[in-house]
Order: structure tokens, then sequence, then C-alpha cells
């Protein structure tokens, strides 16, 4: 099993919120480290605890930080950050200083940085771009944001390219912009009611900032564009795997198997499927009590869901339940002995 | 109304989710629930490996909602987690428990 979860040189960990995706993600990378290989594990704002248990703070958003060092084995941690991966790349690409600093002064840069659609995601991915360029690692593994639409993400590089091509940006460039967004545009089409509309909804400001946005910003787009399809191209190579991660139950099973068959239909490849947090059986008891009683429950629910899943893969062995822990990791140590269990887990 | 889980990260998000509704639009939330919490420990938890997990679990859930409690002093609603198949019956089960807080 280990083998199969970390022999490749790059693996995504995927899945919806709150199914312990960062932690397993972190016991793998400790894994690894501790098989020997050089290692980086890239995570979107962890839990508080689990930033205690690697032992990093904010200084890793800026750089990978060391937290665990054996032989030629070593493990670094990077924390994801999309508006100063996003900074990063503005500088990379800006023609000059002078550029950059009229990006990074505009406000809708400010906004726009954190909080369009897709922007986290696509960071993301060129954050991993990055670190998997600098060559210093043999294995990174990659935590991605909790994922609502399993297509926002994968699709990030698409949709950073066909920002940089629309037609709204080609518009926003034409020469028919004043400085302010407005005049000349009145005059072009000859319809005053539609800025005054648009004062109304967007305010006149804003769309000034727009425009001077999407300006200072047309040098970077052939950048950013080769860019994304770099991104595009690593996420799809043969020396990727992408590691759902799943909770337990059969509510679960019909959002795993849409995230499955998104990810093959867009030709990305994937490894075994992690079933977390599944209860185990509670066992016999001389008396039933409600803890116990709940317990038998949950480990009855949590069976059905793995039995559906593994009718839906024939064969295949390709699904790893995990066991919910009493007690959520909380450092170094109950990490490494959560990858013992995930080591010596069979797979069904 | 803010429904979380007694966990680390839920309630983490629950707390910047409320302050960030305070600071943005200045909406302050009229109740926050807390589902799916394992029962309380009756006296007789104590033995035996399964149980652990139980007695674990419950010590989580109730870390956590001390946590909560300490940044946030409005109405708080906990509900259990029910043996109970999603479907008519638990939504009436939680329903009744919504019902409480409301009279």
């Amino acid at each position: 099993v280990s083998r199969d979860l970390l022999g490749r040189h790059l693996t995504v960990v995927v899945g919806g919120g709150g199914v312990g995706k960062t932690t397993l993600a972190a016991a793998l990378a400790l894994g690894s480290a501790r098989e020997g290989r050089r290692t980086l594990v890239m995570t979107i704002d962890p839990s508080l605890r689990l930033k205690d248990a690697l032992g990093v703070g904010e200084e890793a958003k800026d750089e990978p930080v060391r937290v665990f060092q054996a032989g030629s084995g070593s493990l670094d941690a990077a924390l994801l950050d999309a508006k100063r991966t996003f900074d990063r790349l503005i500088r990379t690409y800006a023609p000059d200083g002078t550029a950059a600093q009229r990006i990074f002064a505009n406000r809708f840069y400010q906004d726009l940085a954190g909080s369009l659609s897709g922007i986290l995601e696509y960071m993301a991915m060129e954050r991993l771009f990055e670190m998997q360029a600098s060559g210093l690692y043999e294995k990174i593994i990659l935590d991605t944001p909790p994922i609502r639409q399993a297509m926002d993400f994968l699709q990030a590089p698409e949709r950073m390219m066909n920002l940089v091509d629309s037609k709204a940006i080609k518009f926003a460039l034409d020469p028919w912009w004043d400085d302010e967004g407005r005049r000349n545009l009145a005059l072009r089409i000859a319809f005053k009611g539609a800025m005054e509309l648009s004062d109304r909804l967007i305010g006149r400001r804003f769309l000034g900032d727009l425009v001077e946005f999407i300006r200072a910003f047309a040098p970077l787009f052939d950048g950013f564009r080769s860019r994304a399809e770099a991104v595009r191209s690593l996420l799809k190579a043969e020396g990727t795997r992408f590691l759902l991660v799943a909770g337990p139950g059969p509510d679960r099973v019909p959002d795993a198997m849409f995230f499955l068959r998104k990810l093959k239909e867009t030709g990305h490849r994937t490894g075994p499927i992690l079933v977390n947090q599944v209860h185990p059986d509670p066992g016999p008891a001389r008396e039933e009590d409600q803890g116990r009683s709940l317990l038998r429950y949950l480990a009855g629910r949590d069976q059905r869901g793995l039995a559906l899943l593994a009718r839906l893969f024939p064969g295949e062995k390709r699904i790893l339940p995990v066991a919910l822990e009493p007690v959520p990791p909380t450092n170094l140590q109950t990490l490494g002995q959560l990858f013992q269990k995930l080591a010596a887990a069979e797979l069904i | 109304m803010i429904a979380t889980l007694a966990e680390e990260m839920p309630i983490q998000e629950t707390l910047e989710l409320i302050e960030r509704l305070r600071a943005g639009p200045g909406i302050r939330p009229d109740l926050v629930v807390a589902n799916g919490l394992y029962p309380a420990l009756g006296r007789e938890a104590a033995g035996g490996r399964r149980s652990d997990l139980w007695a674990a679990r419950r010590r989580v859930n109730e870390a956590e909602l001390s946590r909560l409690a300490a940044n946030w002093d409005g109405p708080l609603l906990e509900l259990p987690l029910l043996p109970l198949e999603p479907g008519p019956e638990l939504v009436a089960a939680l329903a009744a428990a919504l019902a409480e807080v409301d009279r």
C-alpha cells in the first residue's frame, strides 16, 4: 500500500471539505520522508492543530520550512497563500518594477487576488509548479482546497488561459476607453444610459479600476498563458497521481464517483481511493449503552458505504478504508502512527 | 444560522465566519448549531477499547464546544449524532430539537 500511495513523483490529494484530507496528506508526507525521500507537503492554510503538529507558522507561506529530517529523507512544509503566490507571479512576469507596483496598488487587484472564484485553485497549481521546477524534491504531496465543484479545481489552468483570451479583456484593452473608463465608450456607442446604468450597478470608480487593472495586466498575459499550459501538462503527467479522500457511509459514494468520473474524463490519473473516518465495529458488549449502540450503527453504515463503493470497482482492489482516529493527530509522532496504519491497511 | 460540527477545523471556520460577518456586513448570526455530537459519557464508559473511541470523540466535541463558547456568547444549539438514516425520521428528530430553541 505504501508503494501505491507514495510511488509517484507527485501526489495530489483531493476531496470534499471535512474528510481529513490535510491530515492524511501530512501523514503520507511524513511517511515518505521516513522512507528516505526528500519530500515536500504543500497545504492550504491548514487547521491550527495541524500547523502545530507540523510545527510551522506564517513563515511557511513564503518558503518551505523543514519539519523533519532523518538520513536521506526530509520533510518540508509549505502553506499555500493565493494572494502571495499571485503577487510573486506578477513580480515574475511584470516587465519592470513600476508595472508590478501599478498592479499591486490597484484596488481591483487587492480584491480579486483573494476572492475571484478559481484563483485560489489556480494559485495552488501555480505554486506546485514552482516547487516542482525547483528540482529540490523527490516527492511532492499537494493538499488541495476543499472543492464543491470538482471542475473548478481541475479546470483552473484552462480558466486562467480563457480569462487571458477572453473577449471582455480584449474589449477593455481597446483604445476607446479613456483613463477613467467611461467617456469615450459613451461617445462611441452613443448610449448614455449604459453608463448611467453601470454607474448605478457597479460604480464608476470600480469600472475605472477594472480597466486600469486589465491594462496594467496586459503585458503579463503571455507569461500566464504558457505557464497555465505547463501546469496543465504537469497534472496529467505519468508521474502524477490524484488520491481521492472520501468520507465514510453510503451518502458519500455519489460524490466520490462524480469526482472520479470527472478526473478520468479530463485525462487525469487516479490512485487508491481513501475512505477516511470509518467507524470500527465496537464488538460484543455485556451491556449495550447509548454510546456503544451509536458506534455499532455508525460502523454498520460505514461498512455499507465501503461495500457499495467496492461493488463499483469489481476486482480492482483500489479502496483503502482508514479508521476514524480517536483523537486527531497533533504532532509528528501521532502523524507517524497514522502513516503506519495507512501503510498496514489492506486495499479492498 | 451557522451549522457546524464540534471538531477543530469546522469550529475554527465558524469563528472566522462569525468574525467576517461582524466586520463586513455587520451581521450577527441568530443561532449557532453544533450538529452530530457524540453523546455525553455515562459512568459505564470507562471500559473497553472501542468505547475509548466514543469517549475520545466526545472529549474532542467538548473541547471544541468550550473553544466556541469562549468566542461566541450568542445562542448555541447542540444536536446529537443520531443512529438514523438521512430521511424523514432524522429530519423530524432534528426539527423537534430546533423547535425547542424557538420556545
